[in-house]
């Protein structure tokens, strides 16, 4: 066979029903049929598509609006390029080798075309106007052929291993969401990500011969020889909302079969013992993320592909797509055993194949419903698998949620509300860093189990749809009530208030508690003398600046971190005396690493 | 100008080739003033930097979290503390003036150990110990003969570690299973280019000979005289010093920090057989190195 297919052990026919689903399928928005060629040697796909968009609002559509993801990178002038600077992730932009996307052709299927005019000065999105608009109810056809060059890799997309490799991401004309009576599409910003409807897609791929290929859904039937040598394979995907492929002629296969999902990882020959780590963390990822959140791909998915990107192609990692992801962005598979962030970043993207993949919330106009929950799961993720530790080098142990942590506390003044490109330099820890330490918190004031219970409620109720934070908060109020609900809105996902719980020595050496910020969280507080310790509540109605008149041998605030938020844990407590044997000993400790560091023995 | 009897003069019964280490291995226990002195020249000003560092941590001490991060051995408390830093003297002077002391008191240590180099040699391949001022001849004597073979020896391993790099590299490009196997017997043989540099130390000092070609001659003619030996000597002496550097690590790890006596208690002489094994190595170089041609031109010097 000319075409080596990861998917081969899954070959159905188009339309084949593929697992049972858990959950009510909603019809299908936006379909695509695309016969795309790669040419490795110009890196550049040539294509025609066939888009199906149904309305299923109760408003006509009098246009179509598409977007033109690639025109990003077109340039170092373009919108995306000076907000980003132009690098992503570390990775510099090369602008000997750029990528675009032009649609060279757009007609109706009777052959009638359509003009398209740019809506932005980049030509990230294209408006095509139509001879009339599309009822509700009736389906739009459009067919075109397009061009797309990719850039050397950046920003998740592109061609690297001096064209062996091509991770095509965003690569062809995708349509915007319509709803509420207009097209939801903005711009490609630097910080945003991307919004689609759910469709069927059904796609068609020309490579050279001998590629390896992974791909967004299964391939179906055999490949097709062309007169060219080149082969060609069809793949099929249902109720996704992306399409996304990846190749190479050097692509080595892991694969395991786990829960009723065939798990693939591809990578390159020299990265076999990091692809058993991204293989396990997806095995266990898995497992878990299902008992949480109901089945991989609402139950619609039987297959599962990671992508472990080659050396010089860290820009295309650490993205996720339906049914596909990709890891490897910046060296984390470099780093040592010990050293878990490819675990950390598999498990991440892992957790988007539910939050976003299948509750598909509006990245571009509310990042942290995706980011967020997915960093809340992966957290929840290492905390299962490895007691929460990211790195247990030297025997010291560094959890992933710490690094959240330092980022939140060095910005910690920003509400996680707000489109991509609004939050600025806020962005990341208005995605990431708030959201996973506001659901830490969150989880700790009402308890696993009901935070199971909300978590499943939102994840089952939203399986194919597309919740906005209002969605989340009825059903937040719904499962955990009101009060939290308007607290956990109101004073942390809206809001740009801070905690800082300390204990505070005062004048007369007594000491008092003090909450600084407009945050609170009700905690409990411990106290230790003469061996006893004592514990009382510290409600959030509790006067401010409760004092002790008498300093016990140690007070901690909140003793088990319950308020992931607090802004200074190490105010949170005090001792009345210095430990003096510890201080001994870290003096000695001291001793013996400078007398390595010196060489003791030469 | 060193007085004749000030110089290193070996006795003709070291030149027996049995038992020739023994007899040698012994002298490190039979003499222990250089193992008093090596241990010494890190351990004094490691316990001075030690204390420069906490002295002006009071205040951390008194803060929960802190402790807790030294007994959980947990860096998301200590960098918690570290980003929030109590009242109290600052860290920043002390820490910044150890980081300057710390290199400083590498390089003084290392040029001290030099020195102490030849009066150390000299100390194993007498009869009888030497005076403090024959040791103290002996070191000037020898220092800047070593000073001129350290680069020497430098250049060496460097030229072979880069060669090793390489063929690694190249080898790489092949298999990565040989690319690690190449940089493993790279690393081996740069081992010991380094260990046949120490030796020419020892050949210099037991055949009074400060011409440093012709000890690296006189070293490479013991090694080939007895390759399974030197081998030996080398392999068992990285093995003991790696043992004990973990063996003090792990004791470490498990003792809790407030136990700062039991922790003094056991890693000091971990440290203490650290330097002891430094010094079995030279003692057994100088065995090696007399035992394959007495030092008959040393005797001239009588």
């Amino acid at each position: 066979m000319a075409l080596t297919l990861v998917t081969s052990s899954l070959i159905l026919s188009a339309g084949e029903t593929l697992a049972q689903a858990s959950v009510a399928v909603p019809p299908d928005v936006a379909s695509y049929a695309i016969d795309a060629r790669y040419d490795p040697e110009t890196h550049t796909i040539r294509a025609t598509e066939t888009l199906t968009y149904t309305n299923r609002t109760d408003i006509a559509i009098p246009d179509l609006v598409l977007h033109l993801y690639l025109n990003a990178f077109r340039s170092e002038e373009t919108l995306w390029m000076r907000e980003a600077g132009p690098a992503h992730r570390g990775y510099g932009y090369d602008a000997n080798a750029p990528g675009w996307i032009r649609i060279d052709e757009i007609s109706l299927p009777d052959g009638t075309g359509l003009s398209t005019a740019a809506v932005d000065t980049d030509e990230k999105l294209v408006r095509a106007i139509l001879p009339r608009p599309v009822a509700p109810g009736e389906a739009l056809v459009v067919e075109m052929a397009f061009t797309a060059q990719l850039p050397r890799v950046f920003a998740r997309t592109g061609w690297a291993d001096d064209g062996d490799f091509v991770m095509a991401g965003q690569w062809f004309p995708k349509a915007g969401v319509w709803e509420q009576g207009a097209w939801n599409a903005h711009p490609f910003h630097a910080s945003s990500e991307f919004y689609a409807d759910f469709g069927a897609y059904d796609v068609a791929l020309t490579l050279p011969e001998g590629w390896v290929v992974a791909t967004t859904g299964v391939a179906v039937g055999e490949p097709i020889s062309n007169r060219d040598g080149t082969p060609t394979q069809r793949f099929a995907a249902q109720h996704v909302i992306d399409f996304a492929w990846g190749a190479s002629p050097h692509f080595r296969t892991q694969s395991t079969m786990s829960g009723g999902v065939h798990m693939e990882v591809l990578h390159y020959p020299g990265a076999r013992a990091a692809a058993r780590r991204v293989m396990q963390a997806t095995v266990d990822g898995l497992q878990l993320y299902g008992a949480w959140y109901g089945p991989y791909g609402g139950g619609l998915s039987p297959e599962l592909t990671v992508i472990l990107t080659p050396e010089d192609a860290g820009g295309a990692g650490g993205m996720e797509y339906p049914t596909l992801f990709t890891v490897g962005a910046m060296g984390s598979k470099f780093a040592p055993a010990c050293f878990r962030m490819l675990e950390v970043e598999t498990v991440h993207e892992l957790a988007h194949q539910w939050f976003q993949s299948v509750i598909a919330t509006n990245e571009a106009e509310a990042p942290w419903l995706d980011e967020g929950f997915a960093e809340y799961s992966t957290t929840r993720a290492m905390d299962e698998l490895f007691g929460g530790a990211m790195s247990t080098c030297g025997g010291w142990t560094l959890s992933y949620l710490a690094t959240r942590r330092l980022e939140y506390v060095l910005a910690p003044e920003t509400p996680m509300t707000g489109t991509a490109w609004d939050l600025g330099d806020a962005w990341v820890t208005a995605t990431y860093s708030k959201p996973v330490l506001a659901l830490m918190t969150l989880e700790r004031q009402v308890g696993e189990a009901a935070m199971a219970t909300f978590l499943e409620t939102y994840a089952g109720r939203y399986a194919f749809a597309h919740p906005t934070e209002a969605d989340l908060r009825a059903v937040m109020a719904e499962t955990l009530g009101d009060d939290i609900t308007a607290w956990f809105f109101e004073d942390i996902v809206e809001s740009t208030a801070t905690l800082d719980a300390q204990v505070k020595v005062t004048e007369n050496d007594s000491i008092s508690l003090d909450r600084a910020g407009d945050l609170c969280v009700p905690v409990t507080v411990r106290a230790v003398d003469d061996g006893e310790t004592v514990e009382s509540e510290w409600p959030c109605d509790a006067s401010e600046g409760a004092d002790l008149d008498e300093m016990p041998a140690a007070v901690v605030i909140d003793p088990e971190r319950d308020a992931a938020l607090d802004l200074n844990l190490a105010n949170n407590g005090l001792r009345q005396t210095a430990d003096r044997a510890a201080w001994l000993g870290l003096i000695v400790r001291a001793i013996r690493v400078l007398q390595l560091v010196w060489g003791a023995g030469g | 100008m060193i007085e004749p009897q000030d110089r290193v003069v070996l006795a003709p019964s070291v030149g027996r080739a049995q038992p020739w280490l023994k007899t040698f291995l012994l002298r490190v226990v039979q003499r222990p003033w250089p193992w008093l002195v090596r241990y010494f020249l890190t351990a004094l000003p490691a316990m001075a930097i030690g204390v420069l560092l906490a002295l002006p941590m009071g205040a951390w001490f008194r803060l929960p979290l802190f402790l807790e991060a030294l007994d959980r051995r947990s860096l998301d408390d200590l960098l918690e503390v570290l980003l929030h830093q109590p009242e109290g003297p600052s860290i920043g002077f002390s820490f910044v003036g150890a980081m300057v002391l710390i290199p400083l008191i590498w390089l003084a240590v290392h040029l001290i150990g030099l020195w102490l180099e030849g009066g150390i040699l000299a100390t194993y391949a007498l009869p009888t110990a030497p005076t403090w001022r024959a040791f103290a001849a002996a070191s000037s004597r020898w220092f800047w003969r070593f000073v001129l073979l350290a680069p020497i020896g430098i250049v060496i391993c460097a030229v072979l570690a880069g060669g090793a790099a390489g063929v690694a590299w190249l080898a790489g490009m092949l298999n990565a299973s040989l690319a690690i196997v190449a940089g493993l017997a790279g690393a081996a043989v740069v081992i010991l280019a380094g260990a046949w540099v120490q030796l020419a130390r020892a050949a210099m000092v037991v055949h009074e000979d400060g011409r440093i070609f012709h000890a690296l001659g006189e070293a490479r003619r013991t090694i080939v005289h007895r390759p399974l030996v030197f081998l030996a000597l080398v392999v068992s002496i990285l093995a003991l010093r790696v043992l004990l550097t973990w063996l003090g690590g792990a004791l470490g790890a498990v003792v809790p920090m407030r136990a700062w006596l039991l922790s003094l208690v056991i890693q000091q002489p971990v440290q203490m057989a650290l330097v002891g094994a430094g010094l079995a190595r030279r003692a057994a170089e100088v065995g090696l190195v007399t035992g394959l041609r007495p030092a008959q031109r040393a005797l001239d010097h009588v």
